[in-house]
């Protein structure tokens, strides 16, 4: 039996019935019971509606399907979770963002195919610009030094056919000069040794894609620091010496503390912390500090960290007289 | 003023500031990662690396022309570039700064070779830092995060609709119920509603709406705020109620209280009029106008109006107690939002009654849970649109 056909028995059926509706309707407002009628009251006198707001009440979606895709595709670009924007994802480079993971897998590969002998067809240097042992790359430095002349005649070798070019730049630019020769072996070294080129490049492409990722979230914030040249700020909308911003920054640095998530705030200034200055490690440990702090507000703990606020006396207004009444002057007023 | 920056906090922003100053330590908080300094210097000191960036210094000297030391530059970019130090061709077009053709204006090289792939790496590390300009780093560093704040409660809110859309359709009242917290399915008329709400006090405890228009419920939130007046008591008396069952409601029970005691509860109601109904309002906090008849008086207050609460059963009945509003009233439906009164005399719409009677062999009652859960819990992403829509449908089957 519902509330409602008890209710029908005990109240008129018509109120019984307008009760239960008017209840069931009033269920459907989230979070109503943790509320008060007054505050209820007070809200509803002001709430809108979508009144006269045809095409919004004719949505058949909280959110078109063009819309959201357009959320979607032009600024969930990011690494973070759902595609969201990360620290790192704006100036991780700074910090290594996979920089300092990629790198050594580049530097061990590339040992290893040196250790192996495939280099040779680039670096082998027989110290005699006219050996046939010598590399590519160590006749280019041979041509540049003009071991070959300036109309260099550059002598066969195992990795390159040789040749008589009209000058230094014909030789490293011709369709048969060393540029063309150092394509060509290393695109031999590539298919030689495709799982050790492979991954070279997948962690090459692993920190080009992080520039490109730095880049672009720069730019989405306005800040062109791709087309920045050290020195030269110009096209960058970042001007030197505003110290509002840095000491914005330093009262945040409690606040960056706590965004310990991966690619968060508090990660990239580890990173990027002078450790070899007294300021730099005064970043770390403000991070340290707003986690103990944290740590002990929700323990009901203090930290000794706050400086206390010894202006306070000095900004009471001396001249208010007393609002409050003595220990011995509320006794002598009470009447016994 | 309080000063709730922490003496390593001031240190460290004394670092953010500009150097030149006589301490050491101003501006000295923030450089590019140690370890990312390191293994570029470690890359750049590979044997092959090493010999091609003494290929490039030299060819950088006005001995080959701008263009082919671009080439040069691009040597193995799409085979194995790390042999080169060159960008990877995939990456030209996406990064403009440095696609080929462009390289010398962008670095402003003038034949001068910067680095390749890895001086690439170090000149944004270097200029996100602020080229030795903490101040700049600052402006870098807030403006990206600004940045990525803004753009994520987008990106969030942009998967958050999923959630929404669990709920979303006609039978609610669509973006109305979004904006306005599902009042919508109460009464469109905000304004009279929340005014007739504004007299009620607390009528209405909005934790038992189940029980709402029940004599024991009233009963049970008068005592609630205002304790066992006589008034009260003697009601329960007269409605049959032991001390037990007395007590027991005043705990705050009321399942003791039978349906025939709860008539008679609401029987004894309608003869609460007068100073006791005066006493009952001023706990509940009614402020809508009360008859003045009186138990040495029961005939009805001839002045009475629609609108006044004559006896305490009075605070039962909606059309009394949102004089303003009544008519607006609705009630959500497999159907969409109906009126909970036919007409703006009060008439109560009876075809309601289908969806709250189990006795109604035809249409079974909406599933009240069900319907409340989509409004009072965040958790409703396992119910989509269809799946709601399809249980509504088959709760009128």
């Amino acid at each position: 039996m519902s509330e409602y056909d008890r209710l029908k028995k005990v109240i008129p059926p018509d109120q019984a019935l307008a009760n239960q509706a008017l209840g069931r309707s009033l269920r459907q407002v989230k979070k109503i019971t943790d509320s008060k009628l007054p505050a209820i009251a007070n809200a509803l006198a002001a709430m809108e509606s979508n009144t006269n707001l045809g095409l919004v009440n004719a949505l058949e979606s909280p959110l078109p399907q063009s819309v959201s895709d357009f959320w979607a595709n032009t600024f969930a670009t990011g690494t973070g979770a759902g595609n969201t924007i990360t620290i790192d994802d704006g100036v991780g480079i700074a910090a290594g963002v996979n920089i300092n993971d990629q790198m050594p897998a580049v530097i061990g590969n590339i040992q290893v195919l040196a250790d192996g002998n495939q280099l040779i067809s680039l670096t082998a240097n027989a110290a005699d610009p006219m050996s046939a042992n010598n590399g590519i790359y160590t006749q280019m430095q041979y041509c540049l030094g003009n071991a070959y002349g300036p109309a260099p005649v550059i002598p066969a070798t195992l990795y390159f056919a040789g040749g008589s070019f009209a000058n230094i730049d014909a030789a490293f630019s011709a369709g048969n000069g060393l540029i063309a020769a150092a394509n060509t072996a290393i695109a031999s070294i590539n298919s030689t040794n495709a799982d050790t080129a492979g991954n070279i490049n997948a962690a090459w492409d692993t920190m080009a894609a992080q520039i490109q990722q730095n880049q672009d979230t720069l730019a989405a914030a306005g800040i062109d620091i791709g087309n920045v040249v050290l020195g030269d700020w110009a096209n960058s909308n970042i001007s030197s010496n505003q110290q509002s911003e840095a000491l914005s920054l330093g009262t945040r640095l409690h606040a960056i503390g706590l965004d310990v998530e991966e690619g968060g705030a508090a990660q990239f200034f580890e990173a990027v912390a002078n450790l070899s200055s007294v300021a730099g490690q005064s970043v770390i440990a403000s991070l340290r500090e707003a986690r103990n702090i944290q740590l002990f507000n929700a323990s009901g703990l203090a930290i000794d960290t706050q400086l206390s606020d010894v202006n306070a006396n000095a900004t009471v207004a001396n001249n208010l007289g007393d609002a409050q009444y003595t220990s011995t002057q509320a006794r002598a007023n009470i009447i016994v | 003023m309080p000063g709730p920056l922490s003496p390593v906090m001031m240190i460290a922003t004394a670092g953010l500031l500009p150097s030149g100053a006589s301490d050491p330590q101003i501006g000295a908080s923030l450089d590019v990662s140690a370890n990312l300094v390191t293994v570029l210097t470690d890359y750049n000191d590979l044997p092959v690396i090493q010999q091609f960036t003494d290929i490039l210094t030299a060819a950088g000297g006005n001995v080959i022309t701008a263009n082919t030391l671009a080439t040069l530059q691009t040597v193995a970019a799409n085979t194995i570039p790390a042999l080169s130090n060159a960008i990877p061709e995939d990456y030209w077009s996406d990064l403009s700064a440095v696609a080929p053709g462009n390289i010398f204006q962008q670095y402003d090289m003038a034949n001068v070779f910067v680095g390749g792939f890895s001086g690439l790496i170090t000149n944004m590390a270097e200029n996100i830092m602020g080229g030795g300009d903490l101040t700049r780093f600052s402006q870098i560093y807030s403006s990206s995060q600004g940045y990525a704040g803004q753009a994520n409660q987008f990106i969030n809110s942009n998967q958050n609709v999923d959630t929404i859309s669990s709920t979303f359709g006609p039978q609610n009242g669509g973006m109305d119920s979004v904006i306005t917290g599902g009042f919508n399915q109460v009464t469109e008329a905000f304004g009279a509603f929340g005014g007739d709400l504004q007299k009620l006090g607390q009528l209405i405890n909005l934790r038992s709406l189940d029980s709402l228009g029940s004599p024991a419920a009233l009963v049970k939130q008068v005592i609630d705020l205002g304790g066992l007046i006589p008034t009260v008591t003697n009601l329960l008396r007269q409605a049959g109620l032991d001390s037990g069952q007395i007590s027991s409601l005043a705990a705050g029970s009321l399942g003791g209280i039978t349906d025939s005691a709860n008539k008679l509860l609401y029987e004894g109601m309608t003869r609460v009029t007068g100073d006791a109904l005066q006493q009952i309002c001023a706990i509940l906090g009614v402020t809508l106008p009360v008859g003045r008849t009186s138990a040495r008086n029961p005939t009805a207050d001839p002045a009475s109006t629609f609108n006044t609460i004559n006896t305490m059963a009075d605070l039962l009945n909606p059309v009394k107690i949102f004089p303003n509003s009544f008519a607006t009233l609705t009630m959500p439906t497999p159907d969409g939002l109906r009126a909970i009164y036919a007409t703006p005399s009060g008439a109560v719409n009876t075809n309601l009654e289908k969806y709250l009677s189990t006795s109604t062999a035809t249409v079974k009652p909406i599933n009240a849970d069900l319907i409340n859960r989509t409004r009072q819990d965040s958790e409703v992403a396992g119910i989509t649109s269809t799946g709601f829509a399809a249980a509504l449908s088959r709760l009128t089957s």
